[in-house]
């Protein structure tokens, strides 16, 4: 593929820095504010497209495993229904992001039905809430390592490399 | 003595009724689609006319800028010419995007301002058009006010002041932090024009639950992809509800970046951003404050609050000045509250802005999104010490 996609996000960093970010006159500080965003999510855009699909899937399988452990802890309605989220997207295509995001969407608005349990009429025990975190723990920590280029988190230094939670 | 009644923790009908007025006004802006952010010479244009209604004589709109900061106001500053005033002054024009990371009620904010006048140094609201009837947007006009938010000399590119660091001034302008707390909190309001601002009745869940359920509203109407920890946060939230002993005015963001000051002074000339205000519970806004994310560690290694202070030297400052107690426990709902305030503003709204462009800025609301996880991690952190 030419030119590769590596090559444009670079030049693409180059030209808003090099050529556009000097003309924006020292009063216009919301544009030069914009500029910087631009380049920072350029940055970060450059850094995630390669892996991009296999985030995605990992956090498709995250939350299939939420779904499927919640399925033992909640009544025999609960788990039909979420049961029903599973199977509706077991045959989800693992390379397609799209395709990926509509089955976490799928899985996760019965995960959320389960956890209201219709408005606090059905309870949440205290080993669902130990699961959900777990399931919060593994997903806050892949979501931070993959926008740790944004450097707002205050424990990044801490994050461990990208390798390690795709 | 009778005890109040308390409201079911699940009636996400328990809100300020202005609270109510704010979420429905945002799916009204949501239908109309895409927003296109305004030049400068279409902002002179609707401040002339502005004006001219309002009854200035011969007004003339010049050198509209643009302010950066804010993720979710169009902040103009502009020079104002009229028959009364041939000389001039600077004016701030603060009007609402269809949509942003938070929603709020312009009218509420000058209310705010307004009653806190004498109490605090706040920047003078010269005229509000809450309900957009003669601005584009809702908006206030406000007047210039001289200062800084961090110092000149920080280098600090972060969004709304985060990572602000404030060296040699931090002695300075830590006793007027902690008195905008104390001064905010003690505010006798009874006597004040809030009319735009229902009461949560003392020694009941209200003023807790009014708040909770104003975030789930905003959060289940903004919704783009699910997040079971935001969904499984809200539930502890009221299974937990405390009640609230006193009712105060709670500034809903005061924090770094939300004061001016001037330099080399250091002395407060502005506490800004009060649309997240209301009538509450101090506990609020204390662990508001108290957030790693307003914060830094020092070369100690130590947490300061929003750079000042460490934390219980923050709180035990705050105690000793107001006369208010720290509750640990109504602390910790409110610290959970907060991240889950911060999760629906950067995973829920701020997501929801930046797919259907109802912002100037969607910019911003992404990059705000990529730190939600930030809040997710905090939430799980917090409650799995509670369960």
């Amino acid at each position: 593929m030419l030119p590769s996609l590596d090559v444009r996000f670079r030049n693409l960093i180059k030209s808003v820095q090099e050529v556009i970010a000097p003309t924006i006159p020292d009063d216009e500080k919301l544009a030069q504010e914009q500029v910087r965003l631009v380049v920072g999510h350029l940055a970060m855009m450059q850094e995630q497209w390669k892996n991009a699909v296999r985030f995605e899937a990992g956090s498709y399988r995250l939350m299939r495993e939420l779904a499927e452990g919640l399925a033992g802890l909640v009544d025999e309605g609960q788990a039909a229904d979420l049961q029903a989220s599973l199977e509706q997207t077991r045959a989800t295509v693992q390379d397609d992001i799209d395709a990926l995001n509509a089955a976490i969407c799928t899985i996760g608005a019965a995960i959320d039905r389960v956890i209201l349990g219709e408005d606090g009429r059905k309870p949440l025990s205290p080993d669902a809430y130990r699961l959900l975190l777990d399931y919060g723990d593994k997903s806050s920590l892949r979501d931070r390592v993959w926008f740790k280029g944004n450097e707002i988190d205050p424990d990044r230094d801490s994050l461990p490399p990208l390798e390690e939670i795709l | 003595m009778d005890m109040p009644v308390q409201a079911d923790p699940w009636d996400r009908t328990a809100m300020d009724p202005r609270q109510q007025w704010v979420l429905d006004r945002t799916l009204e802006y949501r239908r109309k689609g895409p927003y296109r952010a305004r030049t400068s010479a279409e902002i002179a244009a609707m401040l002339g006319r502005y004006f001219n209604h309002l009854g200035y004589r011969d007004a003339v709109i010049s050198n509209v800028r643009r302010m950066s900061g804010g993720a979710s106001k169009e902040q103009f500053i502009f020079n104002l010419v009229h028959a009364e005033k041939p000389e001039g002054e600077r004016l701030v024009l603060r009007m609402d995007p269809p949509e942003g990371i938070s929603q709020s009620c312009r009218g509420r904010e000058a209310q705010l301002q307004n009653a806190m006048i004498g109490a605090l140094p706040v920047a003078p609201i010269r005229h509000v058009d809450t309900d957009a009837e003669f601005l584009d947007q809702a908006g206030s006009i406000i007047e210039f006010v001289h200062g800084v938010t961090e110092p000149t000399t920080s280098g600090a590119k972060g969004v709304s002041g985060m990572g602000t660091r404030f060296g040699e001034l931090s002695e300075r302008l830590a006793p007027q932090f902690v008195d905008a707390f104390v001064k905010t909190h003690g505010l006798d309001w009874s006597q004040k024009d809030l009319s735009l601002f229902a009461k949560p009745r003392a020694g009941t869940t209200d003023a807790a639950l009014w708040e909770l359920n104003f975030w789930s509203g905003l959060y289940w109407n903004a919704i783009v992809e699910p997040l079971p920890i935001v969904t499984m946060c809200e539930r502890w939230l009221r299974e937990h509800v405390p009640v609230c002993d006193r009712v105060g005015i709670v500034h809903g963001d005061l924090r770094i970046g939300n004061f001016m000051f001037e330099e080399p002074s250091g002395k407060f000339t502005a506490v800004l951003d009060w649309e997240l205000g209301h009538l509450g519970d101090y506990h609020e806004d204390i662990a508001w404050t108290i957030q790693r994310l307003f914060g830094y560690l020092d070369e100690d290694g130590r947490f300061l609050v929003s750079g000042f202070l460490t934390r219980e030297d923050f709180l035990g400052r705050y105690q000793r000045l107001s006369g208010n107690v720290i509750d640990p426990v109504k602390l910790r709902w409110y610290e959970i509250l907060n991240a889950y305030k911060c999760a629906v503003m950067d995973l829920g709204q701020a997501m929801r802005v930046a797919e259907g462009h109802t912002n100037h800025q969607e910019n911003v609301m992404t990059w705000l999104g990529s730190a939600g996880a930030v809040f997710i991690n905090q939430i799980c952190q917090m409650i799995r010490e509670e369960i």
